[in-house]
């Protein structure tokens, strides 16, 4: 066996990897959203370095998925998007680093 | 992107952006400052009362208009959010809230010292332990708490915030009390070069962050 293949354990393991999490955008997305409480767009999208439409269109599959949940208010007669991690998504990003925390021991040693 | 997760790092690095990324914090605190190394000065021009007046007539102006520019300037272009309270969390304010009231109650306790005419303070012939201790310890107090500033939020800055004014603070009374010198200069040197850090990271800020025009 190949010495960066992890051993069979952490065969498993990635496969059981929450691929939709596992998305770099929406990883990072759902990582700050773990941290904070709420963010609006704005902040969101300045905090990830993500594009307006890139952001929208993640932010629409991770609303589908449960993992978030998108507010839209009025302020001065201006919109304004809310956006939370629900307690779905909360389990889900805390199973996902679990998993990878475990794939990545099991990696072995150069 | 990094596989390594650290939401800590997350964490600390939306609070920077959320309070600290845009400078008025920094040309407030350098301003602050400004104001204090002056005060002795007017002190004697206009006295302790009216002097205290004035100086806390300033602080209410800054305060109002830093809150001012925060609306007007940062929110719109990095918009807002609400952190979490958790018990770590709860813990770090309750140790800055304590560090932050014993740096005030040490300024004010300087602002309220009326200078005795009869018995002038002053450090000459007398040991520089009995007249330096306690503005040793408050400049101790204040890069300590700069310096805890600094680690738990990440901001390197803040690092040198804590000795310019720490050191510049004891720096200022050594010179009034050996050499009679009523303007803080080391303080406003301090205090100036914190605005001026200040203004370059809001041009940064302003040229970095343009108002976004859409909302999805």
């Amino acid at each position: 066996m190949p010495s960066s293949v992890p051993n069979q354990e952490g065969s498993q393991e990635l496969l059981d990897i929450d691929r939709f999490i596992h998305e770099p955008a929406r990883l990072m997305i759902l990582t700050y959203l773990y941290t904070i409480e709420s963010a609006d767009f704005v902040f969101l999208m300045r905090l990830t370095g993500l594009t307006w439409g890139n952001l929208s269109s993640h932010l629409s599959k991770v609303e589908q998925a449960g993992y978030v949940e998108i507010e839209k208010q009025f302020a001065n007669k201006k919109p304004h998007t809310m956006i939370r991690l629900t307690q779905q998504g909360r389990v889900a990003l805390r199973a996902y680093r679990q998993t990878m925390q475990r794939v990545l021991n099991a990696l072995p040693d150069e | 992107m990094s596989q390594h997760i650290s939401l800590e790092q997350a964490r600390r690095k939306a609070i920077r952006l959320l309070n600290y990324e845009d400078g008025l914090w920094d040309i407030l605190l350098g301003s602050i400052f400004v104001l204090l190394s002056i005060y002795p000065v007017t002190r004697n021009l206009l006295g302790p009362a009216l002097n205290l007046l004035l100086f806390l007539a300033i602080m209410a102006i800054l305060i109002a208009g830093f809150s001012y520019a925060r609306r007007v300037i940062s929110v719109p272009r990095i918009g807002i959010a609400k952190m979490h309270s958790t018990r770590e969390q709860i813990v770090t304010r309750v140790i800055l809230i304590a560090l932050v009231l014993i740096t005030v109650t040490a300024v004010v306790a300087t602002l309220l010292s009326v200078p005795n005419a009869s018995e002038p303070r002053t450090g000459v012939g007398r040991g520089w332990i009995d007249v330096l201790g306690v503005d040793i310890a408050v400049a101790v107090v204040t890069i300590g708490f700069f310096s805890l500033m600094a680690y738990l939020f990440g901001i390197t800055r803040m690092y040198l915030y804590g000795w310019l004014i720490g050191v510049g603070n004891l720096a200022s009374t050594a010179l009034d009390l050996y050499m009679g010198y009523q303007f803080h200069f080391p303080l406003a040197i301090g205090g100036v070069i914190i605005v001026l850090l200040g203004a370059i990271r809001i041009t940064r800020f302003l040229r970095q962050y343009a108002i976004p025009t859409e909302e999805p």
